[in-house]
């Protein structure tokens, strides 16, 4: 049972503390369990600090999306290999991203938000974020994709030639 | 000889000589192990630099999840990546969604099928089905 005027005090790891509402932390399987195991009393208000490994900025933009999506059904409906697509981000979300994906540092802000949302363990935010990603990789060629990523080859000429060889059979 | 194994508050007695014999696998991980399904090795040692901030702040559970959202194309695109995107993008393949395609028999030719595969963008493919 959820109690929506609890509030519960969240301390971020770089040690500011924001107060939230629970029908906004309900969506965070990681609060949740925090707050179930402390075993409180339904009417402490607010409810003891629960620690999170997210720092401030990154859990005000968490926050904000929660904010959004507070009615959201739960538990998260989870999805099919079949009707998994990337395509179907909300608007309100879209734009969400948008926002701060124009951003310096735009790389930075979309992986800190999907690193919050898998550590706080709030499943539609992580699969938004992962879908955003995904578009983002989406008909990328390796080196497109590598300078996205950051990441660097590990493979010798003759290894990425073979898995070439490999991904091609369909195609020759 | 026997050692004590602590499952919770009971503490349970067991043979030491089944703690040496390594338990048996199921069938289907000994059908794993034997394909050609089992890991690749390779030459060099897979590695992340500084600037590899994919590594270093998502979490492998967010890049399979990411990976699922890809396409085949994309998945072969991915696998050329890095080893630990190519270990990914092998494990994203059964999951992701299959690319329509459409067979169309063109004709028969000495026993054998020249068919027509229509893929959406991808054009028109000839391949001939050869028979035994």
């Amino acid at each position: 049972r959820i109690y929506p005027l609890m509030r519960v005090t969240l301390t971020t790891s770089d040690g500011a503390s924001v107060t939230v509402s629970r029908q906004l932390t309900k969506h965070s399987g990681f609060i949740e369990k925090a707050i179930t195991d402390m075993a409180v009393d339904d009417n402490a208000v607010p409810l003891s600090a629960v620690a999170v490994d997210v720092d401030d900025a990154t859990l005000k933009l968490v926050i904000e999306w929660l904010t959004e999506h507070r009615d959201d059904a739960l538990p998260y409906p989870e999805k099919t290999d079949e009707e998994r697509r990337a395509d179907d981000i909300p608007a309100w979300d879209q734009a969400f991203v948008q926002k701060w994906d124009t951003k310096e540092d735009q790389q930075q802000t979309l992986y800190a938000v999907i690193t919050a949302a898998d550590k706080l363990d709030i499943k539609g935010l992580l699969d938004m974020t992962c879908k955003t990603l995904a578009n983002k990789i989406n008909g990328k060629t390796v080196e497109e994709m590598r300078e996205i990523l950051q990441l660097e080859c590990d493979f010798t000429e003759e290894e990425l030639a073979e898995i070439r060889k490999e991904n091609a059979w369909c195609e020759n | 000889p026997h050692f004590a194994c602590s499952l919770g508050d009971n503490t349970l007695w067991m043979d030491s000589t089944l703690a040496l014999t390594p338990p048996s696998l199921p069938k289907c991980c000994e059908l794993f192990q034997n394909s050609e399904l089992k890991q690749r090795h390779f030459k060099f040692q897979s590695f992340f630099s500084n600037e590899d901030l994919i590594s270093t702040t998502l979490p492998d559970d967010c890049l399979i999840s990411i990976s699922e959202y890809l396409n085949h194309d994309d998945l072969d695109i991915m696998a050329c990546v890095s080893q630990k995107m190519n270990a990914f993008a092998k494990n994203a393949r059964p999951k992701t969604n299959k690319i329509r395609a459409k067979l169309q028999l063109v004709q028969m030719r000495n026993g054998d099928i020249e068919v027509n595969m229509i893929r959406a963008g991808k054009g028109v493919k000839k391949y001939r089905l050869k028979f035994d």
